[in-house]
């Protein structure tokens, strides 16, 4: 029997078990326009969960938080915490954009749209 | 009362024996009284007849003895022996040896005293009779006294059996008795005149005093002939009659009348030897009459003997016949008490052990029961009590699988409800589910986010609750993966989904995979014995999950450091988890256990409660090699180095796009710890933990 009764909807883990509860980065203040790249090109290690895997891997093109989000089909949020985790490790380096403190660029604003777009 | 309780405990048959006691007493009582007294009278007739038959020898001896004092007294008026004394000493020997084994046979003691001392007397004088016949060979005896002795002798033989009619109680053989005994006095008077008459005329006359002893003989004789003809009945008068008849009979009346009437005679005018000869004639006929009257009371009391001992005998067999009768009589009885009763406890045993829980059981699994084939009736057809009871048996059985097919109809029914309050609860959660996604998805603000993880929260939860329902109703697992799921993974995912889920700490863990069909049910019944650890032991406790290989299979370990559990609690919660068969609905904590053996027993999970070594609980769940797969190949590693970009399609029975986890690799856990700050609290969303 089909229909929407049995359709699970979302995904294997919910997104705050993906963060533990968490909604800001540990350690870091993370914008969603910040570009993330690898910090090297080595296979991110196997003990990684599964989430930090993916992003880690993402990250090989430099994105910015928004874009990686989208690319790993993540929610927002989630992906900022699990950034955060992944610098502190050093795993990937952060960018800030230009204008991180003061009013937003519009190529940036331009850039983020065009990522939710792609959602 | 004390009485009834031991009746009641008694078994049926000494019961009936109990019943047939007193009347088998009285019986035996009164039947042995009367086989006694039939027994008593005939050893009494046994008695009788041998004093009879001593009576006969008696008279036969006297009848010898007077042969002898007659022959005798003609020897010694003649002055010398008679011809024929030593034969006729010889012949009464003879009958003094068959007298004296008679004697011997008789129980003295159980005569009358005059008879005992006549006895005794007798025998005295008989033992004095060699000395006797001594005197007479001698000549030193004068006739008279020689005829005084042997006079005496028989007297006292005649009187002892004249005693021995006063022991018997037949009146008829006492009467047969006593006409016998009294022929006998009769015969001896004649024989006394015969002597006497022959002394007187060897003399020649009467001597003084010798008419009045004759007269006196004859007088005597008179009476007793008269008191013989009173008391005899017709017969014996008849036979008495009939046999005294004939020429010498009358000659020695005629002679007698003559001694009579020659009292003062000088000479008395009598032949000798006709006096001699028609009297013994007479004496002779008597003897008959004797016998033949003694014979007939001697076969009277033979009569006597065998009738009282057949009567004896009679008496004993009744009894015994009717004593068997009774006893046969109550066995029948018994048996036809017992068997119906044995029938109906055996099959009242069977239907109550074996066949009344047969037909719960598949009325419990839904099979289809013939409820008339199951309730045949005992086959008992009595109508008496017992029958009865059967017959109530058989409507008690009826109704117990009646109310037992209901009970199963309304436990369906319930199911039936589960399931569709379940499917539309679950349905609900779903869309909220869905609604969260897409609000999670764009949210950026932290304290937005928190609220919606809270949301998300709650909604998992209640997720798991909606999945409780379903499996209460049986229902088959609606969230399906199409491969398998790293383990590490899974415990996770089952973690979240209470409501404390940083309290749970996940050991490190071998490489292994939960196959897809059976994820969705190891993460319920992880998440619900998780709960359960958490929801037992104080807040701030680890609940660690560990898990090692085993022979056949994985065994993961949830432990708590609560209180525990009693044994008997964890006895009772074991075999909930073993046989989730009926559900007690008593606690929360017990539906708890019957969903996770539910969910164990679908796919032959073993599910296992110990004492763990920090005073908690320790729940062992045992994977069997059915659910694992094998650790992840290089080509599907490889394969998944890139995440998928862009929206998953809606395929109900695939995974969603969510995460790119499904077919991650194995990670060992706890890594997220790693990247997350230790202190609680700090850098965490308190409000998950509420």
């Amino acid at each position: 029997m089909t229909g929407r009764y049995e359709a699970d909807p979302g995904p294997f883990l919910r997104p705050y078990a993906m963060t533990e509860g968490r909604t800001e980065p540990t350690g870091h203040d993370l914008a969603i326009e910040d570009l993330i790249g690898a910090a090297s090109a080595t296979d991110p290690p196997p003990w990684l969960s599964l989430e930090h895997r993916s992003i880690a891997l993402a990250c090989r093109e430099t994105l910015s938080v928004a874009e990686l989000a989208a690319r790993v089909d993540l929610p927002l949020g989630v992906t900022r915490v699990l950034v955060g985790d992944l610098a502190t490790h050093g795993m990937v380096t952060v960018h800030r954009a230009p204008s991180h403190a003061g009013s937003p660029n519009v190529a940036l604003l331009e850039q983020v749209l065009h990522g939710l777009q792609k959602l | 009362m004390k009485v009834g309780s031991v009746l009641g405990n008694l078994s049926l048959r000494p019961k009936i024996a109990l019943i047939l006691l007193l009347p088998v007493a009285a019986l035996l009582l009164l039947a042995g009284l009367r086989i006694g007294s039939s027994v008593s009278t005939s050893r009494q007739a046994a008695q009788v007849r041998g004093l009879t038959e001593f009576a006969l020898r008696g008279t036969a001896l006297a009848h010898e003895l007077q042969r002898e004092r007659g022959l005798t007294l003609g020897g010694l008026l003649a002055g010398r022996r008679s011809p024929g004394v030593r034969e006729q000493r010889a012949t009464t020997n003879r009958a003094l040896a068959a007298y004296r084994e008679s004697a011997a046979g008789l129980d003295v003691d159980a005569l009358a005293p005059a008879a005992a001392d006549e006895l005794a007397s007798a025998t005295n004088r008989l033992g004095g009779l060699t000395d006797l016949r001594q005197d007479v060979n001698q000549g030193s005896i004068a006739p008279g006294a020689a005829l005084d002795a042997y006079n005496t002798t028989i007297a006292d033989l005649l009187n002892t059996n004249r005693g021995l009619i006063t022991g018997i109680a037949d009146p008829q053989l006492a009467q047969r008795v006593g006409a016998f005994v009294a022929v006998s006095r009769i015969k001896e008077l004649a024989a006394l005149e015969r002597e006497q008459v022959s002394e007187v005329l060897d003399k020649g006359s009467f001597g003084p005093g010798e008419f009045r002893r004759f007269t006196s003989t004859l007088s005597t004789r008179a009476v007793l002939l008269s008191e013989f003809r009173a008391a005899a009945d017709d017969a014996q008068r008849a036979t008495f009659v009939d046999t005294l008849v004939g020429p010498e009979v009358q000659r020695a009346r005629e002679l007698q009348a003559e001694a009579i009437a020659s009292e003062d005679a000088s000479r008395l005018e009598l032949d000798p030897a006709e006096w001699w000869t028609v009297n013994s004639t007479e004496i002779d006929l008597l003897r008959r009459v004797e016998n033949q009257l003694g014979a007939a009371a001697v076969e009277a009391s033979r009569d006597d003997e065998t009738a009282a001992r057949t009567r004896a005998g009679l008496d004993a067999a009744a009894v015994l016949v009717v004593l068997a009768l009774a006893i046969g009589l109550s066995l029948v009885v018994v048996r036809s008490l017992l068997r119906p009763l044995g029938l109906l406890r055996s099959s009242a045993e069977e239907v109550a052990h074996s066949q009344l829980p047969g037909v719960v059981e598949r009325l419990q699994r839904a099979e289809p029961v013939d409820l008339t084939a199951e309730t045949q009736p005992i086959g008992i057809r009595d109508r008496d009590e017992i029958g009865q009871v059967a017959r109530a048996f058989d409507a008690v059985h009826s109704t117990a699988v009646r109310v037992a097919a209901e009970q199963a109809a309304l436990r369906r029914s319930v199911a039936d409800m589960f399931l569709s309050l379940g499917r539309r609860l679950q349905a609900l959660v779903h869309r909220q589910l869905e609604l969260l996604d897409e609000l999670e998805r764009t949210e950026a603000d932290p304290q937005q986010l928190r609220s919606l993880f809270r949301l998300d929260h709650l909604a998992t939860r209640m997720r798991r609750n909606a999945e409780n329902l379903l499996v209460l109703s049986g229902a088959e697992p609606v969230r399906r993966w199409s491969e398998p799921v790293p383990l590490p993974r899974v415990i996770r995912a089952a973690s979240a989904e209470i409501e404390d889920y940083n309290r749970v700490g996940v050991m490190p863990m071998a490489d292994v995979r939960i196959v897809g069909h059976a994820v969705s049910d190891v993460i319920h019944l992880l998440a619900e014995l998780i709960e359960n650890a958490a929801a037992f032991s104080p807040p701030g406790t680890r609940v660690q999950v560990s898990g090692e290989p085993a022979a056949h299979g994985y065994l993961l370990e949830v432990e708590d450091q609560g209180i525990g559990m009693s044994d008997e609690e964890l006895e009772l919660a074991n075999e909930q988890l073993a046989k989730p068969t009926t559900i007690d609905l008593a606690s929360a904590q017990r539906l708890g256990f019957y969903v996770v053996g539910r969910l164990a027993s679908r796919h032959s999970i073993k599910v296992r409660l110990r004492r763990s070594w920090f005073g908690g609980v320790a729940a062992l769940v045992l994977l069997p090699a059915s659910l694992l797969g094998g650790p992840e190949t290089e080509m599907e590693r490889a394969g998944t180095g890139h995440p998928e970009v862009g929206p998953a399609p809606d395929d109900p029975g695939e995974p969603r796009r969510g995460a790119p986890g499904e077919r991650g690799e194995p990670v060992p856990t706890p890594v997220p710890r790693a990247f997350a700050v230790k202190s609680p609290g700090a850098g965490r969303d308190n409000g998950m933990a509420g």
